[in-house]
């Protein structure tokens, strides 16, 4: 037998994590009968079929090698959606969308610091219209 | 005859100046995130499904379905000129359009494309007309049975056809099943997997997973690979007509391509991506001189275009007669219906006449804007791509935040989205297609549903899957596409033997 390729280790780790997941969230759920099924009896089906799945693909064939983008694209443009989730409520849009952009945009090395304030008040600016004034949408500018 | 008062009908409602503004709006927006790379209709329409709030139904859909189809044309203009497909679809025009380009027939490869898909989207059309009003009337009379057991087919053509293997394919659709169940069950309104999160109460948004599992994604994995492109060919008028040969060559592939594009369509849980691949595939086995196709072959573009084109004309069929998504991208605009008060299903043709037939007619209008637009306007598509990426992808993630934001004024939305997209990076690294995980979100808990009201109608008889003959012909099929992923295994690891 062949020896498992790194992607399908990881394959069937992940399926096997979220069967986990979908066990343990469904312990105590009622399974029910053929003629009135539970609420347990897909979430345990499904976490079941994809248990078996995991340990089905582990020697199956695998095609490509692994490419893991940059650590700084991940954390960077993580980074600005959480910042921006986190200042929403505080900051207000502008303030939401300034940093964000910001923070976004440090994930490229080809990013310029002029550049990119200038896009970061150019994006403020057009949500602003199209979402606030435009579709009357309540998000608050700036700081309450 | 009938069809034509409802055509007459259908054209009343679409070329209303408002209709007509929101099509050529719609088509733009799609040929220009076909065009970009990094963009696809999927994320496209997901942004834009909280801006369509604001419109109504009609237009809602005229909106969101000409950026989808109109991103299906504008993916060959960028793989011609630059072999950079904009959309995975046009991937497969790449492979002959770039060769063509390179020998200085960008423009007959440019006209062929786009002749291609008027006629494919032409074709898809009709059918659309034809085939969705007759189909209604077997519709209306499924029970939860059938439901079941066509959205079991629609899952497990969509694992068969999707790249890799189907191990691969069924453990994306597992996935998004589970995730699909997150929420209160809709029979015994306990919720499942809330984890005491109040927010999961209600189950992941659909916009937030698509943008996270598409727009995000993309995004991650994108940042730092490329900067613009510039394109300095300038195209004549001249040089876009096909000699009459090169005509010839064309016509039967186009009408193949249509053929099997409308096929895959009609089958719920399949895409574009397997219309166009399966459509050159096909060419390639039948030509007499395959080895032509790679180098610049024009079978290879016309049939897999005409099919991608026809495919997306007719997944609004089992969309909108039967109410079950065909593909992951019908699948939010059937969203876009609920959130507008209309129940999808085998009674909107009847009930929402104006609709139907309004968005019938309006999608022949946006293919016919497309062909003309594209010719005259090939140096502003060509223009976009020369934006720095740099400036793009903020601005894409940005646009993603605010969207999903809007959606439920909720920023949980926001990092399910931003889980979905470190998801959808995973699974890319991996080798996992997402399409087929988001078709399992969606028809998850609507298959859970049906199967259990048919099990308890029938007090729990499993015989009524295969009683009924709609039912037992659905399953029929399920059963066959299994039989073909243990034929095509077994071939597969014969041949690894034979040349081991």
């Amino acid at each position: 037998m062949q020896k498992p390729s790194l992607q399908n280790l990881l394959l069937a780790g992940l399926s096997a994590s979220i069967a986990l997941i979908g066990l343990y969230g469904a312990w105590g759920m009622d399974l029910g009968s053929l003629r009135r099924i539970g609420q347990g009896a897909f979430p345990v089906a499904m976490s079941v079929l994809l248990l078996i799945l995991a340990a089905a693909v582990v020697f199956s064939r695998s095609d490509r090698p692994v490419h893991a983008p940059p650590k700084r694209t991940l954390l960077l443009v993580s980074g600005s959606m959480i910042a921006f989730a986190l200042l929403l409520p505080i900051a207000g849009l502008i303030g939401a969308v300034i940093a964000a952009t910001v923070i976004c945009a440090a994930a490229s090395s080809e990013s310029r610091v002029i550049e990119t304030i200038a896009l970061s008040v150019f994006l403020a600016a057009s949500f602003a219209a199209l979402f606030v004034y435009g579709l009357g949408l309540t998000i608050p500018l700036g700081p309450e | 005859m009938d069809l034509f008062s409802n055509l007459a009908l259908g054209f009343s409602v679409a070329i209303s100046p408002m209709a007509l503004l929101i099509c050529l709006l719609g088509v733009s927006l799609g040929m220009v995130v076909g065009v970009l790379p990094g963009l696809g209709a999927i994320t496209a329409i997901a942004m834009l499904l909280p801006v369509t709030y604001y419109l109504e139904p009609t237009h809602a859909l005229i909106m969101l379905a000409g950026i989808y189809y109109g991103a299906a044309f504008g993916g060959s203009t960028a793989s011609i000129l630059l072999n950079l497909p904009g959309t995975p679809s046009s991937a497969i025009t790449a492979l002959d359009g770039y060769p063509l380009g390179q020998k200085g027939k960008a423009g007959v490869a440019l006209l062929v494309a786009a002749m291609s898909s008027f006629f494919g989207g032409t074709v898809g059309v009709l059918l659309l007309a034809t085939v969705a009003p007759a189909l209604v009337k077997v519709a209306l009379s499924f029970s939860s049975a059938e439901y079941f057991s066509v959205m079991l087919l629609g899952l497990i053509a969509a694992v068969t056809l999707a790249e890799g293997s189907p191990i691969k394919g069924l453990i994306a659709v597992a996935i998004g099943l589970l995730f699909g169940l997150v929420g209160a069950d809709p029979q015994t309104g306990s919720v499942r997997y809330g984890f005491g999160i109040p927010q999961m109460f209600d189950g992941f948004s659909l916009v937030a997973v698509v943008m996270g599992l598409f727009g995000v994604a993309e995004v991650m994995a994108n940042v730092g690979n490329d900067s613009g492109h510039r394109a300095t060919h300038r195209i004549s008028f001249r040089e876009m007509l096909p000699s009459r040969a090169e005509l010839r060559q064309t016509i039967k592939p186009i009408l193949r391509g249509s053929a099997v594009g409308s096929a895959v369509g009609i089958l719920p849980g399949t895409g574009v991506v397997v219309a166009s691949f399966m459509a050159y595939a096909l060419e390639k086995k039948i030509s007499k001189t395959p080895e032509r196709f790679g180098q610049g072959a024009i079978e290879g573009i016309s049939a897999p275009e005409a099919a991608n084109n026809a495919c997306t004309q007719t997944t609004f069929i089992p969309t909108l007669a039967i109410g079950i998504p065909g593909d992951a991208v019908t699948a939010i605009m059937l969203s876009a219906l609920i959130l507008h008060g209309i129940t999808p299903g085998p009674t909107v043709i009847a009930s929402q006449p104006d609709m139907f037939w309004g968005l019938v007619v309006s999608f022949w209008i946006g293919n016919l804007i497309l062909v003309i637009m594209n010719i005259p306007l090939v140096g502003i598509w060509v223009k976009l791509l020369s934006i720095p990426y740099r400036l793009m992808y903020p601005s894409i993630i940005l646009f993603i935040c605010i969207g999903v934001y809007s959606v439920n004024n909720s920023v949980f939305d926001i990092f399910v989205a931003l889980g979905f997209g470190l998801l959808g990076l995973f699974m890319r690294m991996i080798g996992l297609s997402t399409a087929p995980l988001l078709l399992g979100f969606v028809l998850g808990p609507m298959m859970e549903s049906h199967f259990r009201r048919a099990l308890t109608l029938a007090r729990g008889d499993l015989g009524v899957f295969f009683d009924r003959p709609v039912s037992a012909v659905f399953l029929l099929l399920c059963a066959l596409f299994v039989v073909s992923w243990i034929i095509s295994a077994r071939r597969t690891k014969r041949k690894k033997a034979n040349a081991g």
